[in-house]
């Protein structure tokens, strides 16, 4: 059998077929008893498939899960020039998110890290991530860039910048997981 | 069958209420109304339990899997960007994801013995042979046939035969081009009808 043929059967199952195509098909089908044996088999099985959108199980109902467990709370540090001039003294580079040099931090296994993003045209950042429930929160604008410094146990976190409304994945990140909406999430590591 | 068309558009598949409708109930959710969450449910859960049901064999497993794909749902939909994909579109790839994981996990567990039931497992949407009808017995064997397939055929037979979503549509679910899906929907027909042969003439013997 011709592939172009055995391409026409199952353009003709997926509905692609004109009526005069479909016509030509089934001439031809009678005439070649082999495409003529594909096409049943394949009408049959498709027929077969049909039967299957039946279910006869009940709907299980949803459980609705307990609410997220309350996160480590949102640290931000005083962003005053002087502090952020002490705690960032160590950020060379704006947009990947950096372990910050923090002077006396409390020794609870947490990491400063910074979050920065360049947009100077921007009227609005916020970031939102596994780290805070993903409920976006602000940063603060520094010149062009804006940033946020906050505290984390050591762990991976999946996080997008929130642009003027728009989310936006850290052009800058080392790496990044698909978030099932078809985008990226950037990855920070710690 | 006869359709003048040169192909399917996805709003043959999700009618544009629908579509509307979704994003609609979307807003509410965002707005705190826990009860359009409870329709968006009821309107895809159904769809979602089907494909769980006829990825998996398994009415248990789809069952759970209902559970972690509106979970998912739940903690989502806050970032769901309307206009950019459809409910139902991402509802499908989140299936697909989860079932993938589930029977990746149920294939580890067999390796490793402890799964023993593994047979088992995969026979509870089957009733016994005295209470199958002619039809039912045809069900039954189809359904068996479905999980002989390669995971990679049998989720484009499932959402394209079954589902009937369109082309376009499982290209953003799967990522993967038309004609590679094409291709699978080809492969994943024929290996079916040779499977479904295959069955019945062991279950004529």
């Amino acid at each position: 059998m011709r592939r172009s043929d055995k391409a026409k059967v199952h353009a003709l199952l997926d509905g692609e077929l004109s009526a005069a195509a479909e016509r030509a098909l089934r001439a031809q089908a009678e005439a070649d008893p082999e495409l003529g044996a594909y096409l049943g088999r394949m009408e049959a099985t498709r027929q077969a498939l049909r039967g299957l959108q039946r279910v006869d199980a009940p709907l299980p109902a949803f459980v609705r899960p307990a609410p997220a467990a309350p996160r480590a709370p949102w640290l931000l540090w005083a962003v005053g020039a002087a502090a952020a001039a002490a705690a960032v003294v160590a950020v060379t580079q704006v947009g990947e998110p950096t372990p910050a040099a923090a002077p006396a931090e409390p020794d609870d296994g947490r990491l400063p890290v910074e979050l920065a993003l360049n947009a100077p045209g921007a009227g609005e950042v916020q970031v939102a991530g596994d780290f805070n429930a993903w409920q976006p929160a602000p940063l603060t604008r520094e010149g062009d860039r804006w940033a946020t410094r906050l505290r984390l146990e050591p762990g991976r976190y999946a996080y997008m910048y929130v642009v003027d409304g728009r989310w936006t994945p850290d052009p800058e990140a080392h790496s990044f997981r698909d978030d099932e909406f078809g985008r990226k999430n950037a990855v920070l590591h710690l | 069958m006869s359709a003048p068309v040169a192909s399917m558009s996805l709003d043959d598949a999700c009618p544009l209420d629908e579509v509307a409708d979704d994003e609609r109930l979307l807003g509410q959710i965002l707005e705190g109304n826990g009860q359009a969450f409870d329709a968006l449910y009821r309107r895809h859960a159904p769809r979602v339990f089907r494909l769980a049901l006829r990825m998996t064999g398994s009415a248990a497993d789809a069952e759970d899997l209902v559970q972690v794909v509106f979970e998912r749902a739940w903690r989502a939909l806050p970032r769901f960007r309307p206009g950019e994909a459809r409910i139902s579109t991402w509802l499908y790839r989140v299936t697909v994801n989860a079932c993938l994981d589930q029977l990746k996990s149920a294939r580890r567990q067999r390796e490793r013995g402890l799964d023993a039931d593994g047979l088992a497992h995969h026979a509870d949407t089957r009733r016994g042979p005295e209470a199958r009808l002619a039809g039912e017995q045809s069900r039954d064997l189809v359904e068996r046939a479905l999980l002989q397939l390669p995971e990679k055929y049998r989720v484009v037979v499932l959402l394209r035969d079954i589902e009937e979503r369109p082309y376009q549509e499982l290209r953003a679910i799967l990522k993967l081009p038309i004609t590679t899906l094409k291709m699978r929907a080809v492969r994943g027909r024929e290996q079916l009808a040779r499977a479904c042969e295959r069955l019945g003439h062991e279950g004529g013997r």
